[in-house]
């Protein structure tokens, strides 16, 4: 009895151990996806006073183009009031963050990736 | 008994992979967040331009209003408070240093002709940071640097990153 229930923790920890490294990898690409796009649409509304609608269809197209996220499931707040030059823009990406662990057994974390952005507005009326 | 010491050793190397990944990962993720928030630090610092020069077809910044906008940048991507020293939300663990914050505008004088101004396209150098760069028209020129925030002890290694804001003429 002792020597399979030793087999079972072994395997499922086993399992663990596997993917683990990898979805945490995984876990960091994606941090690093929703940084870059932020920035660089936040370089981009600069220049425009404002996140256009284009921008924002921008970097969202480029999420689920390029790093397999799901439309549905991107939020993006960001500053849509055409802002003059030398105010803040903001904008904020959330999306649903993966899992750390294949089997459930210890915490997850957060379940969402949130990155805020700020940037002065270039525009001049 | 065979299978816990089995189960002993896989712990192990698993551990060990995971601190050099994590390691690694804080090292990557550290430099590509000083890179991004101090690209955004240059821009909010090159629009701080003083207006009377402006008005006579001369950029010049306003150093003072542009450090300000620097550091707030800086202060907001990095979590950091005035002095550059991480808050607690910050992925940092040190502070970070603003190891050059440089503008070459239309009133700097030229080092190789100190009776002018500088010319556009003008070639900056810096022998300390090891930057050169051709700059097209005033530009505001920053260097940061502060030591990797390493989830698991050991060295911890140095990032340290340019940036380069230009107006081009």
């Amino acid at each position: 009895m002792s020597e399979v229930i030793g087999k079972w923790l072994t395997v499922s920890i086993a399992i663990i151990i596997m993917f683990t490294p990898i979805l945490g990898y995984l876990d960091s690409l994606h941090r690093e996806a929703v940084e870059v796009t932020l920035t660089e649409g936040a370089k981009k509304a600069a220049i425009a006073g404002r996140f256009t609608p284009d921008i924002i269809q921008e970097m969202k197209d480029d999420l689920v183009d390029h790093y397999n996220f799901t439309e549905s499931d991107i939020e993006i707040t960001a500053t849509t009031a055409q802002t003059p030059r030398n105010q803040y823009i903001e904008a904020t990406i959330r999306v649903p963050r993966g899992i750390l662990f294949v089997l459930d057994l210890f915490n997850q974390g957060p379940e969402h990736i949130e990155k805020s952005t700020r940037i002065l507005s270039e525009y001049v009326q | 008994m065979s299978q816990a010491i089995r189960m002993f050793f896989m712990v192990l190397v698993f551990a060990m992979i995971s601190i050099i990944q994590w390691n690694l990962d804080a090292d990557k993720t550290g430099t590509r967040n000083l890179k991004n928030a101090l690209e955004l630090a240059v821009h909010d610092a090159s629009l701080a331009l003083d207006e009377s020069q402006l008005g006579q077809g001369l950029i010049v910044f306003d150093q003072v209003q542009a450090e300000t906008n620097f550091q707030n940048s800086l202060m907001y991507h990095l979590n950091v408070n005035d002095s550059y020293e991480p808050q607690s939300a910050s992925f940092f663990q040190d502070t970070i240093d603003v190891k050059v914050l440089t503008f070459i505008d239309d009133s700097t004088i030229d080092p190789n002709n100190p009776s002018t101004t500088v010319t556009f396209p003008y070639v900056y150098t810096n022998a300390t940071y090891d930057v050169v760069d051709i700059l097209y028209g005033p530009s505001v020129i920053a260097v940061v640097e502060t030591k990797s925030p390493r989830y698991f002890s050991g060295e911890k290694a140095v990032l340290r990153q340019a940036a380069v804001y230009e107006y081009f003429n």
